[in-house]
């Protein structure tokens, strides 16, 4: 942050100098959302603190987001083009031995008589979790509908240019009925609004660039030092014994017969799927935990994340990013659009897989962090619910006078918030298009 | 004296279309895409009129179960098989010029379709916009301000994309509606039921026999040998020429669900003579696969007993509402085709063991299951508190006939439909007690 800080300020000093009054405010708006920003990644641990739902990560629901005031672009220039990609909205989790497996396992202690009090109305409660997933494991529910409807919403409100009649999208999505569903619910809810003309697909052929992980850095995420540096960090993070005497009357049973590790993990994700349900607000499993190994559990899942698919460097320093075809699909097709004069929006729906590499490859506000200490994830402002929660998304917004205008401005958002390139720009908080693809480019080269 | 004149008009209206109606090779010969069985276009090119609503009433409720619209091919087998008993003939040296190019095309075909395999076509989502857009047009009373559409679809893509695309078109035109659109596993049960007990009975013994039996005269076809091999009986020796003709011919007509249907070189190798035997080769294996086929039991139709019932409770609880709006179904031929026999829409219950009769009975599955076919069941009534409800089934948009009463042809009561068709789902499932 300090840092951060210290650049601003002198690129304060040195553009300032040189602005004309009518530059500067929309440039000292830019700065100070810039310096907003960088106070974000001091506050982990008490955002965790503020809302347990966070610990969810990538299963986090943001609650309904407003909008946000919208900066005019400079010299007239107006969107033409919107480019989004996004995660499928909330859903139950993906498999039945998520529900079925930490059941099973405390319902063969309560049939031994092993359980507490507490462990008796615990199996009571996953017993409800089982028979609401049943046979919908993985599916949008309506929380994630209702997400997709307020992102389209939110979409048409900032650009209606963008969303007069007759606009033509172009959206793909992975072939999960999740993501099948998201992609249907939001153009659905932009019907609404705007007779578009629409092309919406979903296909093996786009697994490439939606659903790539690039299987020699894969391979490099899972070889014997990054097991090993996770595992130390894991090791450092154990936190299972305040709950194997919340849940088990006897120890001795518990600590022979139950991995309680493993438990205390499935418990700890079952935890943050219930809010992508209806049965939010009914039913918890926080209370199982204390706030510090609700924060030990995160860490642990966060570092997965950041080893999975941040840049994480241990391996390959030379190729952080988990994968670079999403981004340069992003790049190809908005290039493409910038050749017509109709608007085009252009969306992509993916998952966790494809938003976390592509923020991290764009470096979005900072998350391009390249590190191999996990400990310091938290405190350098990496956390896994901040970049890609459900319905998570990146936009960027594409500007120009017209069609000859050849300095194309952009401007991106993560979670529909203003957010920043690590890339020079004197019109912040929109950038040069120009700009911004060299440095995409050049981070595809590398990484290619 | 109505019901004499109903009775009357049905038997003029029978005569004047067996008159002008055209058999399956006349049908091939003008739109060879009819050939295709599956795989044939929807036809929504000229659409006859509705007959007008019953005096007094007006539609309130839309039943509709819909495959998905024009598709890629599922798997690549139906061009690797083909392929490479071309490539083994190049190889010898021994494609003529009309293979080469046959080969060439094929290479074209797969560039186009590789990793689409399965996937709903750009026809496809255009089929399923037009049929809600009409549905919309012609039913404005059930769609009208915040009225209820509840979709589903099965889990396969196509599905949910042919669903997606209706909703779409249905939202643009009046985005008051209030649209909801599902597809789970929870669903499949009926949505798309597979009865493991009935499908093992398909095609076994004397079914299978009598199957050989019908397609073995129908199956050849040496003029394709001598047109696309310089020696045809030692290219024979090598590959297998039945399934390469039966091949071949599939994928010219498939790709007439995609935009390559504009330069198909394929069909253009293919008399109508030879499509027309493919067409009866696939039309009698659907018959015994899904049909009323009395070889392996003519119970293949019950396996959309499910569907038909949870049709007929939905209808039953949406007649309760005040304006109940429309449930829409998006799935599978494999589905459409047995529930259409299962009630017997259009004589399509036809029973029989002797499988040259079903060409003539009209027992054609090409009229039933295009891409992007459709069952709407619409329902009228003069008010809510109507107790005479009627309905009318139109297939592929298209009014049909039940094989039940009615003094009100095409409209019938709903009363004698429900009853009727839940006595045949119970009896179904209790000789099935019975006898498994």
């Amino acid at each position: 942050m300090h840092l951060s800080f210290f650049f601003v300020f002198l690129q304060t000093i040195c553009i300032v100098g040189e602005m004309r009054r009518k530059q500067i405010y929309p440039y000292l708006l830019g700065t100070a959302l810039i310096l907003l920003c960088s106070s974000w990644h001091q506050n982990v641990k008490s955002e965790l603190q503020s809302d347990l739902h966070r610990s969810a990560g990538v299963n986090y629901v943001v609650p309904t987001t407003h909008q946000l005031p919208q900066p005019e672009a400079p010299q007239g220039k107006k969107p033409f083009c919107i480019s989004y990609f996004g995660c499928n909205g909330s859903s139950r989790l993906s498999k039945p031995s998520t529900y079925g497996e930490p059941y099973l396992t405390m319902a063969r202690a309560d049939k031994l008589g092993k359980l507490t009090p507490f462990g008796k109305e615990v199996l009571q409660r996953l017993a409800l979790l089982r028979r609401e997933a049943d046979n919908r494991w993985g599916e949008l529910t309506t929380m994630g509908i209702a997400q997709q409807y307020g992102i389209a919403n939110r979409m048409a409100d900032r650009h209606p240019e963008m969303f007069a009649d007759s606009v033509k999208i172009i959206a793909h999505s992975l072939m999960t009925t999740r993501a099948l569903l998201t992609m249907e619910h939001m153009l659905l809810q932009l019907a609404r609004r705007c007779s578009h003309r629409v092309y919406h697909s979903a296909s093996n052929a786009y697994s490439y660039y939606l659903y790539h992980l690039d299987e020699e850095t894969l391979a490099s995420r899972r070889d014997s030092a990054t097991q090993a540096c996770y595992s130390a960090f894991v090791k450092d993070q154990q936190t299972a014994d305040g709950l194997m005497s919340r849940l088990f009357a006897d120890r001795q049973y518990a600590r022979d017969s139950i991995d309680i590790q493993t438990l205390g993990r499935q418990l700890f994700r079952l935890a943050g799927g219930i809010q992508n349900t209806a049965l939010e607000g009914t039913v918890t499993l926080y209370d199982l935990f204390t706030e510090e190994e609700i924060y030990r559990y995160w860490e642990q899942q966060n570092a997965l994340n950041y080893v999975n698919y941040g840049n994480f460097s241990l391996s390959d320093p030379r190729r952080p990013a988990v994968q670079s075809q999403l981004l340069r699909r992003l790049i190809a097709i908005s290039d493409s659009c910038m050749a017509y004069n109709t608007p085009h929006t252009i969306i992509h729906i993916g998952d966790e897989t494809g938003l976390i590499p592509l923020v991290c490859q764009m470096g979005i506000n900072g998350y391009g962090l390249k590190t191999d200490r996990l400990e310091t994830l938290a405190e350098r402002g990496w956390a896994d619910y901040r970049i890609s929660p459900s319905s998570g998304n990146v936009q960027v917004v594409f500007y120009r006078r017209d069609l000859a205008d050849d300095d194309v401005l952009i401007r991106v958002l993560l979670n529909e918030e203003e957010a920043t390139l690590p890339i020079d720009t004197d019109v912040a908080p929109f950038y040069h298009w120009n700009d911004c693809k060299a440095y995409f480019q050049n981070n595809t080269d590398v990484h290619e | 004296m109505n019901k004499m004149r109903a009775i009357l008009t049905t038997c003029i209206c029978c005569a004047v279309l067996t008159a002008v109606a055209q058999s399956p090779m006349e049908l091939i010969s003008s739109n060879r895409s009819f050939a295709a069985s599956n795989y044939s276009i929807y036809p929504d090119t000229a659409l006859p009129r509705l007959t007008p609503a019953p005096n007094g009433k007006r539609p309130f409720y839309i039943s509709h179960y819909g495959r998905h619209g024009s598709r890629y091919i599922s798997n690549r087998k139906g061009f690797d098989i083909p392929y490479r008993m071309l490539c083994t003939a190049d190889s010898m040296g021994e494609l003529t010029e009309t293979g080469r190019k046959a080969i060439n095309e094929m290479r074209k075909i797969y560039e186009d379709t590789d990793k689409h395999w399965g996937d709903l076509t750009s026809f496809g989502q255009r089929q399923h916009r037009g049929i809600a857009r009409r549905m919309l047009e012609r039913f404005p009373e059930v769609f009208s301000g915040q009225a209820h559409v509840d979709a589903r679809s099965t889990i396969v893509p196509r599905c949910i994309l042919s669903m997606g695309s209706a909703a779409h078109t249905m939202a643009i035109m009046n985005p008051e509606l209030d649209i909801h659109m599902e597809a789970s596993q929870h669903d499949m049960w009926f949505m798309n039921y597979q009865d493991s007990i009935l499908r093992k009975n398909q095609m076994k013994g004397a079914t299978e026999q009598a199957y050989n039996d019908y397609i073995t005269p129908r199956n050849k076809n040496p003029r394709l040998l001598e047109l696309f091999f310089v020696n045809p009986d030692s290219v024979a020796k090598k590959i297998d020429p039945v399934m390469l003709n039966y091949y071949l011919i599939k994928m010219g007509l498939f790709q007439m669900n995609t935009h390559l249907s504009r330069e198909g070189y394929l069909m253009d190798i293919f008399t109508d003579e030879e499509i027309y035997r493919l067409w009866q080769w696939e039309n009698v294996w659907w018959y015994i696969m899904h049909g009323p086929c009395l070889l392996n039991g003519g119970k293949q139709p019950y396996t959309q007993r499910h569907l038909l019932r949870r049709m007929i409770s939905d209808a039953d609880s949406c007649i309760q509402l005040e304006r109940p709006g429309a449930q829409l179904r998006y799935g599978h031929e494999t589905v459409l085709l047995p529930l259409t026999c299962l009630i017997g829409i259009n004589g399509f219950d036809y029973e029989t063991d002797n499988l040259e009769s079903i060409e003539h009975h009209g027992w054609w599955a090409s009229k039933v299951f295009p891409m992007g076919s459709n069952l709407q069941f619409i329902f009228y009534r003069s008010d809510p508190d109507d107790e005479d409800v009627v309905f009318k089934v139109l297939l592929n948009e298209q009014e049909a006939w039940l094989p039940i009463p009615t003094d009100m042809a095409p409209y019938y009561h709903w009363k004698d439909f429900r009853s009727h068709y839940l006595k045949k789902i119970d009896d179904y499932e209790q000789w099935r007690r019975q006898n498994q």
